[in-house]
Parts: structure tokens; sequence; C-alpha cells
């Protein structure tokens, strides 16, 4: 018992730790604090704009939502449909590759040129990250379904489609919900990377603008918004995952 | 090597109490001889194997080798494990060569002696019927050819005693045979002192001179079997009547009929 | 080996993947290149029959010209770009490494401060893209602390899990050779950990070379993304789009070298056996 509960606490000492560390290396080395303000200094832009930090990061928070879910359908049904036929598979997975490997922070312009400034172009970003971990997951599944799960659906007999509906559905999921995850951090990514090189609505704004006031305290506080938004969602989409895949674990 | 195991009691310590593998286990192997340890799954044959080897400490009782206490790994012992254990990214030469690369770098003085390892390890493979796979990499190997790489390397420092782990426990009952063959083979020119676990009985009797019957759930030491069958031995030596009842009097000695079979029939993984 | 079970419950919920090697298929590469020829052929065609203006969507031979034309730009601030993150990466992954191999062998540091890297892992490092630009400046230093910065993380955490992976009884193998404690590191560990470390590696590359174009993005003088800055700037779709493709093959340059060094070192991993 005592054990487990160190599990918890170690890491947090840690962390209060390396809050006082800072605070005193603020105090005594009377650093400017547009370089490194103080904890309390960034604990109090935590409370007094905590309602502007909030709402930008529920503004981006709904678009990474979006943009999650439908670069997991998109994934989805790429995977499904590019792991059932190698024909489709040869032709496009190299661009499906490139488009994964490519910066997509390099395409954000020509959205805008597109689609100008708005949430449209945000949500595309997102998508275009997310899909891919989902899709490349999803034909690993569907590939790896065993010889003697393939040889079980030709016994008995069975459609095409209850085969995929009984077999290969069932052996990828755990694929796709780890692609999922994956998903969702690269969701965050796109979000915040949309916002911040073209500020307009969201938390990624509010820091890209912080930089020309020179707001130190303001950017960390953001992005202490976003990695509790972003830690929390992970760790709930991991327990959803599990609950889920009771079988598999 | 003459190994004496005196009072050997050993107690592994786990969430929610503690569990008694072995208890009071005490006997004497005489030099180069062969002697398996046979038991059920749990019997703590393979914990004792790891006492001997000095890589566990018992918590009781202690080895003496040639009236030398053990605590630390013996310098001279070569360990065969149920999985080969190979290094995946050495050739099978290699792997062999390994536990003299090891020994080279702390001692110096065998720096020099390269070469003359290097063939040995090449009669070893030639011995195990693998020359011609000594570049080889270990993925490209049956799981037979790989166990015979991890005898090959076991024997390469010519150690004075040979641990084996279910060295043949993955393996096909074809395959198995034919290695029990070979085993004896190599061990017939060197007459090394060898402990043996095994929970498959004509394996311990064909190969043993000596068969210790453990039981499980705490393991104790129940007969300590003299094999009297002649050596060299053949494989026609399985089909004797002799054979045969050399199996009967180990089986009598599990006791199996009466206790819970079912543990030791899962294989001991 | 007090708390591996804590690093491996992180990393267990992951399905491995098998071992993929897709063996090209005969025609697999004409049937790649006829895929492509016919999306350039359409994206000739289309615009044009539909008279979607250039200045929206620019036809590929528009493309290719400023593609040509802006060589000499392209050459000078890719080896920019590639000067940044090649500093970045060799800083980042030797920190990295070094910090896992502290965290492998300290308990304190694996109970205590591991737990908060891989919490951490799951931060958008973009996120610190204006922090960083305001600590190193706009110049070439912040882009090279960016790119460490995502090296950083995961080297670390591909190298503490490939530490943790040698099985119980190549360690005990070891152990009954007398071999030192250095030597299991050097001589079985690390080989063990080398295929989740060059995965690291290679996505690391990729991260790295996203920040650094984020950065150069947003403030630079310099380096592939201050390139696409300047042609939207000038509203020149053809070259935001040759500058995005220029980027691109980067990108992909950069994932065929990392690939290239991981299949050289890890040419033995596979099927096991």
């Amino acid at each position: 018992m005592l054990k487990k509960a160190r599990v918890v606490t170690d890491p947090l000492i840690f962390l209060v730790a390396i809050v006082v560390v800072w605070q005193l290396v603020t105090v005594v080395t009377g650093i400017h604090s547009v370089l490194l303000p103080s904890p309390l200094a960034v604990g109090d832009i935590l409370t007094t704009r905590f309602g502007l930090l909030l709402s930008s990061m529920l503004d981006t928070y709904r678009v990474v939502l979006e943009g999650f879910a439908i670069g997991g359908l998109v994934g989805l049904v790429a995977g499904v449909v590019i792991g059932a036929s190698s024909v489709l598979r040869t032709a496009f997975y190299p661009f499906l590759v490139s488009l994964y490997i490519m910066p997509k922070a390099v395409l954000i312009p020509l959205f805008l040129l597109w689609f100008g400034l708005g949430e449209f172009y945000k949500l595309l970003v997102i998508v275009l990250l997310v899909f891919f971990p989902v899709t490349e997951n999803v034909v690993t599944g569907i590939r790896g379904v065993s010889v003697e799960m393939r040889e079980l659906g030709r016994i008995t007999p069975t459609t095409r489609w209850q085969t995929f509906r009984r077999i290969s559905m069932p052996s990828m999921f755990p694929y796709f919900m780890a692609g999922l995850r994956i998903g969702i951090t690269e969701a965050f990514i796109g979000g915040v990377l949309a916002e911040i090189l073209a500020p307009h609505a969201g938390i990624g704004s509010r820091i890209a603008e912080s930089v020309a006031t020179s707001n130190t305290q303001f950017i960390m506080a953001g992005i202490i918004v976003i990695a509790f938004f972003g830690i929390t969602t992970y760790f709930l989409m991991a327990f959803i995952e599990r609950k889920l895949l009771f079988w598999y674990y | 090597m003459t190994v004496q195991l005196q009072g050997i009691t050993h107690v592994f310590s786990a969430a929610g109490g503690s569990v008694t593998a072995l208890r009071d286990v005490s006997a004497r192997i005489e030099d180069g001889q062969f002697v398996s340890l046979v038991g059920p799954s749990g019997c703590g044959k393979s914990t004792l194997l790891r006492i001997v080897a000095g890589l566990i400490t018992s918590t009781e009782g202690s080895v003496t080798i040639d009236g030398q206490l053990i605590h630390s790994p013996l310098a001279n012992a070569g360990f065969v494990f149920q999985k080969p254990v190979l290094f995946p990214w050495r050739t099978v030469l290699a792997n062999v060569m390994f536990p003299y690369e090891m020994r080279a770098q702390q001692d110096r003085s065998l720096k020099p002696r390269r070469k003359e390892f290097l063939d040995r390890a090449h009669s070893l493979l030639e011995m195990a019927g693998l020359s011609g796979f000594d570049r080889a990499y270990p993925k490209e190997l049956s799981g037979g050819m790989a166990q015979r790489v991890a005898i090959c390397r076991a024997l390469l420092l010519d150690p004075e005693v040979l641990l084996m782990d279910e060295p043949f426990g993955a393996l096909d009952e074809f395959t198995r045979d034919r290695l029990n063959v070979e085993l004896l083979q190599i061990w017939e020119s060197s007459r090394k002192t060898v402990f043996f676990v095994t929970h498959h009985i004509p394996e311990a009797v064909f190969l043993s001179d000596r068969v210790l019957v453990f039981s499980p759930h705490p393991g104790e030491l129940l007969a300590d079997i003299t094999v009297d069958l002649p050596r060299p031995r053949v494989p026609a030596v399985r089909e004797t009547v002799g054979f045969l009842d050399e199996t009967v009097r180990v089986r009598r000695q599990l006791k199996l009929d009466e206790a819970d079979v079912s543990s030791g029939a899962a294989g001991n993984a | 080996m007090p708390l591996s079970t804590s690093v491996r419950s992180t990393e267990r919920r992951v399905p491995t993947p098998p071992a993929r090697r897709t063996r090209p298929k005969p025609w697999g590469l004409s049937l790649f290149v006829a895929t492509l020829v016919i999306l350039i052929a359409a994206w000739e065609i289309l615009p044009r029959a539909m008279s979607i203006s250039p200045l929206v969507l620019p036809p590929p031979s528009d493309v290719v010209r400023a593609l040509i034309d802006n060589l000499p730009v392209y050459a000078e601030n890719g080896l920019v770009t590639l000067q940044e993150l090649a500093a970045g990466f060799a800083m980042g992954s030797v920190v990295g490494f070094g910090s896992a191999v502290a965290i492998f062998y300290s308990p304190f540091f694996r109970r205590a401060v591991y737990p908060v890297l891989l919490g951490f892992r799951i931060v958008p490092k973009v996120a610190f893209v204006p922090l960083f630009l305001i600590w190193f400046g706009i110049g070439i230093t912040s882009k090279v602390a960016l790119a460490t910065f995502a090296l950083f993380f995961l080297v670390l955490v591909q190298t503490t899990v490939g530490l943790d992976a040698a099985d119980r009884e190549q360690i005990e193998y070891g152990r009954s050779l007398r071999m030192s404690e250095w030597q299991i590191f050097r001589s079985i560990r690390l080989p063990v950990a080398m295929p989740s470390l060059m995965v690291g590696l290679k996505l690391g590359a990729t991260y790295a070379l996203t920040n650094v174009i984020v950065a150069e993005m947003v403030v630079a003088a310099k380096g592939l993304g201050y390139v696409v800055v300047v042609a939207h700037s000038k509203l020149a779709t053809d070259e935001v789009i040759a500058a995005i493709l220029v980027v691109t093959l980067f990108g992909l340059l950069i994932y065929w070298l990392t690939s290239l060094v991981e299949r050289r070192v890890t040419f033995w991993y596979g099927e096991d056996k």
C-alpha cells in the first residue's frame, strides 16, 4: 500500500521541488520576468486571467475534438479500404506516408489563401494530422489478422461481409484504438500549431500574441492550461480504451 | 568438480506472503556426473540450478564446490536456458565467441589467445553439425539449431560444470531425441559435471547417471535414483526393458497418480 | 528491478505492430507512378476546364516554373534549416540518451522524474515555440533549441523503454558469465535497446523538423519555413505550392536517411527466436 502511494507522491514531490527551485532562482538572481517569470507570477496570471485562458482553451478544444472525430472517422474508413485492397494500398500509401512525414505547418499558408482565416483551415490541419496514425494502425490491424483466424472464416460458410464484421473488425479494433490515442495528441498539436501560425481565436493565438508584448508569464500560463487539457484528455481516452478492450489487455 | 548441497532452503517473498520453493535439499554430486533434476512445475528445480550457479543466494544452506563455498556466479560454469538466449545482432560464430570476448575484456592475458578460442568455436560448431552456419544470424536458424549454438557457446570456455535449464523443453520430440544423443556424445568426450533440469522422464533417464526427483510446493528431494544403464548410450537403449524399468522407477517416485498432475502436464515455461 | 513495471505499464497498451517488411510487388512501382501521373494530369487539366483562377490553384506547369526559378533560394535556405536540424538532432539525442541511462539506473529518477516526463510527452511541443523565441532570440539558436527539445523527449522515452526490453534470461545469462554491470549495459542492454532507440531518432527527426519549420514561419530571416511565409506574403500561390513541395521533399529526405540508418543498425531485428 505504501509503495502504491509513492507512485503518485514521488512525481508530485519532484514537481513541487522544481517549482520551489524555480521560485528561488527568480528571487535570488533577480532575473528579468520577461526571461523567466517566477512561478508565483505565472500562478497570478492563472487566477486573474482565468476566464480568458479558459474560454480561449475551450475554443481550441472544441475544434480539436471536432477535428479528432472527423480525422478518426476518415482514418478508419481509409484504413479499412486500403487494408482490404492491395491495389489501393500500393497506389495511395506512398502519398499518405508523404503527407504524414511532411511538416504540415507549411500547408497553413495555402489553406489561408484558399479558405481564409477561420475555423475551417484549423479543422483541416487537425484532420490531416489525426487521420494518418489511425489509418496506419487500422491497416496493420487488418493485415495482421492471423492466418488461423482467416482459415476459420474460410471453413465456416461466411460471406465476405461476415468475415469482415466478425473477424477482421474485432482483430483490428485494438489497433484502431491505439491509433486514436496517437491521434488525440496529434489533434492538440494541430490545433495549437494552426493558431500560433495564424492567430485569431483560441489559446494558441493568445500565446502567439503575447510574444509581441513580451508577456512571458502569460505564455507559460497558456502552456500549463494546454498541458492540463492535453494530459487529461489523453488519460480519459486511455481509460475508455481500457474499458472497451477489457478482452484484449 | 564435486558439488555439495547442504540443507538448501529457499523462500521467495511475494505480495501477500511468502512461498517456500525449496526445503532442506542436500545432495553430493561427484566430479563428472550427469545429474538430472526432475519434478513437476513449481518444485523449485530451476531455482536450485540458479542457486548452484550462484545467481541466487539460498535463504538457508550452502553450496560448496570442491570444498569452496559459493557466493557469486561460478567462474567456470556454462549455462543453457530453455530459450536459446542468443543475441540476434551477433552471427552464430560471434554468439559462440561471446563468453571469450567478455572474459578477455576483464582479463587482458586472454587477449592474445583469440585465435585459439576461434578455432575452438569452429570445432564446437562442427561437432554440433553447424559448420557453414557460422555467419548466419539467429533469426535464420530453427529452434533446434539455435539451441545447439547455445550449447556450443556454453562449452567455449571449457567449463567444469554445465548447468542446463530444460534446454530442449521447447523443441519437438524428434529434435529433442536427436539433441539428447548429440549432447551425450559431446559429454562423453569431456565428462563434465552436468546439472540438467527437465520434466521429461525418458530424457532424464537416457542422459543421466543420477536422477534427483523433486516434489512440488515446497520442493523437496523425494528420491535420488542411480540410473543403471551402460555407457556409452546409443539411441537403441531407449527400446530396452532396462530403460523402461528405470523410467518406471522415476515415475513411481513422483507419485504422479496421487498428485495433481495438471500443473505438471501444463509444462514448465 | 524495483520499478520496471511502472515503465512498462504506460507502454504496454500500445499493441506492437508486427515487424512489417512489405515486399515491393513487381507492379507496385508502375502503379504508383501511374497514380502520380494521373493526379498531376488531373491537376493540370481540371482547373482549366472548370475555369478556376491560377491565383487560387495554379497548374503544375506554373508550380514547376516557380520551383526552377527559386532553386538557389531553396538551396540556400534549405542549408540553414538542415544546419538547425542537424545541431538539434545531435544535441537532443545525446542529452536524451544520457537522461534515459540516468533514469534507467537511478531508482529515484525512475520513480519521481520519469512519470513527469511521460506526462510531458503528451503536451504539444509547438506550444513552446513562442517561449523559445523569447528565450533564444529570433536567430538560429531558438530553432536549434526547439529541435533539441523535440528530439530529447522521444529519444529519452524510446531509450528507456528499450533498455527495459532485455529479457530476464539475457541478463541472467550475462550474470552467469560474471559480466560487469558496464559489460551488461554495453553488450546486452544497449544492443537490445537499439531498435526502440532508432524509432525514437527517426520520429524525433520528423517532429524536430516540424518544430523548426514552425519557428521559422513565426519569425526568422532564413530557412525553408521563412521561404513559405515570404511566398505567402506575396500571395503567389504557385510559389507557396512550390515551397511546400520542397519542404515535403526535404522531410522525406530526412525520413529516408534516418530509415536507412535504422535498417543498417537493426538489420537483425525481426521475428523473435
